[in-house]
Formats: structure tokens, sequence, C-alpha cells
């Protein structure tokens, strides 16, 4: 088939999967719904409505996210790994700015990223963007003293295993309420008061092990493309 | 102005999505419009459950302002996720084919498949006909 033709069809068919999603929506109204939003606070113990739904009401598919997630990660290193790398031995030297704000700004990124993981029940925020805001810190890092110098010190602190070992932990904490004789996936912490930092500790936990993880497995996927793949 | 909402944006960026999504042949920019068309939905999500002047969905609301819907914004976070996934994923797969046939052309890559699968059949028709009259041998 030539090509303008291919493209005309294509847009014809786009538009009209559009169309039939206008149509739908026309019939699609507003229905009325009760104001049942303090009582999603008061079972969570989660004042941020988002982070109550997503991981109490929704656990099951924030759980799947996370192997999807994980699976990609697990990807990316297995079909890296057996190219040859290509980074430099000696890294591109930065300038003297980078390298000086870099030793300011790490730790500050790091806390922020701590923060958003931790009071993500209480505030915008939560375990995803804490660990990708974190990660990005480790990238500052590695512009400023090269990446071998992060890789050695974090793998001397065993990062390798806690990544298998943290979407262990996740599931356990999702499975174990059964062994108190509660429903899966409900609440493995009792509930506290609402409002208070650890007025709903089963969504503190989750919330403080998917930023770990995600932090973990960006900083995975960064090593990996940066290694093999030439240096930033 | 009034139909220039989030919704009829998110269905335009959808369709210029899909469009090339099938009419281009490069993988990269087959990639790029994937992303335009799940940025497309996330807007879709936030826009069909926007009501304007709601307040955030975080308790203590102010007094007499009804609260945003969270559920649309919590399926969004997951989308943003399986997004970074696939992202990631598909960059090494189209990296990986990059490196053995030196092109982003999915109709160049399928050719080079094709004339490298008929090479192998040819090469184990070459391989297998001495053999077989091997075996006759010995029987």
């Amino acid at each position: 088939m030539r090509r303008p033709v291919r493209t005309a069809l294509a847009a014809i068919l786009s538009l009209l999967i559009c169309g039939i999603v206008v149509l739908d929506l026309t019939v699609l109204e507003d229905p009325p719904r009760p104001d049942d939003s303090n009582l999603l606070a008061v079972e969570t113990g989660a004042p941020n409505l988002v982070s109550a739904v997503y991981l109490e009401a929704r656990l099951y598919d924030t759980l799947f996210e996370l192997l999807v997630f994980t699976v990609a990660v697990i990807g990316v290193r297995f079909y890296l790994s057996h190219r040859p790398s290509t980074a430099r031995s000696t890294p591109i030297p930065e300038s003297h700015v980078l390298q000086a704000s870099a030793q300011i700004l790490f730790p500050l990124i790091l806390v922020l990223g701590l923060y958003l993981a931790f009071f993500g029940h209480l505030s915008p925020g939560g375990g995803f963007s804490g660990g990708v805001v974190a990660a990005s810190g480790l990238l500052l890092c590695v512009m400023s003293i090269g990446l071998d110098t992060v890789y050695s010190r974090l793998s001397g602190a065993g990062v390798e295993r806690l990544e298998w070992a943290l979407p262990m932990m996740i599931v356990a904490v999702c499975v174990l309420p059964l062994a108190f004789g509660r429903p899966i996936l409900s609440n493995l912490l009792p509930v506290g008061q609402a409002g208070h930092v650890f007025g709903s500790p089963s969504i503190l936990l989750l919330n403080a092990l998917i930023g770990l993880k995600v932090l973990i497995g960006s900083w995975m996927v960064l090593h990996a493309f940066i290694h093999h793949r030439g240096e930033i | 102005m009034a139909w220039l909402n989030g919704t009829t944006i998110a269905m335009i960026l959808f369709a210029i999505g899909t469009t090339a999504l099938i009419a281009r042949r490069d993988l990269v920019i087959k990639l790029l419009a994937l992303g335009l068309v799940n940025s497309s939905g996330i807007l879709f999500l936030i826009s069909i459950r926007f009501r304007p002047q709601m307040a955030v969905p975080i308790l203590p609301a102010p007094a007499g302002i009804p609260i945003a819907d969270p559920l649309p914004q919590a399926l969004v976070l997951s989308a943003i996720v399986i997004n970074f996934a696939i992202l990631a994923l598909s960059l090494v797969f189209i990296m990986l084919l990059v490196e053995r046939y030196h092109s982003t052309d999915c109709g160049r890559i399928e050719h080079a498949v094709e004339a490298e699968k008929a090479t192998l059949e040819s090469q184990n028709l070459a391989g297998s006909a001495p053999e077989s009259e091997a075996q006759e041998a010995t029987q």
C-alpha cells in the first residue's frame, strides 16, 4: 500500500475510535453520589484520599503495577547484561559548579524524596514520586563523581539483594493479614487517629517500601543504560 | 470555545498518536506516539471527572467546597508508572534491534529478518540432506 493511502486510512481509523468514545461520552452523565470521602479517611486513617484509594481500596491494582515495574527493571537488566560495556574508565570531567553543588544538593534531594514517601498519606506525594525524586538525586551524583564510584558504594550496601527482597516484603505486607484472621489486602496494622503521622501505619509502611523499591529500580535502569550505552 | 476542554484535546492527541503509531515506520517515532497516546489517556481520565472549583482530595477540605474525585487520580498514578516501564523496556528492545540490523525502520527490519530466516532454512536443508543419506547407508 502506498504511504499517503496508509496515512489517510490510519487517520480515519483513529478518528473513528475517537468518535465512538465521544458518542459514549454524550450519554455519560455525572451521577449524584453521596459524600463518602470522610468515611474513607476514617476507615484508612489517611487524609490524602488518593493514597487511601491506591494503597487501601485498590491495593490490588498497585500490587500488579509494582509487578509490571519489577518485570520492566528485570527485563532491562537482563537484555542489557549481555552487551559489552561502553562506559569510559575515567568519567568525563564536569565543571566545578556541578561538583560543588551536587555535594550540597544530594542530601537535600534525598531528604525531599524520603519526605514525599513517608508523608504520602498526609500531603501530596507517595512512594512512587518520592522514589523517583531520590533516584534523580542519584543521577546528579553520577554526573558529579562518576558511575563506577556511585555503583561500588551502593552495591557495597547490598542494594541488589534489597531489590529482590523488596517485592517479596510488599507482597508479605499484603498477605500477612490472613495470619490474623482478616481478609487479604486489608490493613496489616491497626488504624490510629486520622491526620497523625502514624495514623495509618500500614499505608506508611507500604509507601516506605514502594519508595525504596522505586528508588532502587530506577537506579538499576539508570545504571544499565549508562553502563552499556556510554557515559552521560 | 466551550468545546475546547481537556476531553476534546485528549481525543485529538489520541487521534494523532494512533495515526503515527500505525502510519509511521520508524520505531523510535512509534514509541513517541505510544507515549502521546498514553498522555492523552491520562488527560482524558483527569478531565472527565474535572469540575470547576473543587478542592484537592486531601482532608480537611475547606468548608462548603466539594472534594474532587480521588479515583481517576489514583488510576493515573498507575498509568504513569506503567508508561515509564514500557518506555524503558521498549527502548532496550529498539536498541538491540538497531545494533543487529542497523536500522530503526520496521519495514527494513522485517525484510532483514525474513532474509535471515530464508538463509537459515536453506542451510538446514543443505545440512540435513547428507545426514539422511548417511542414515540410509547405515540401514
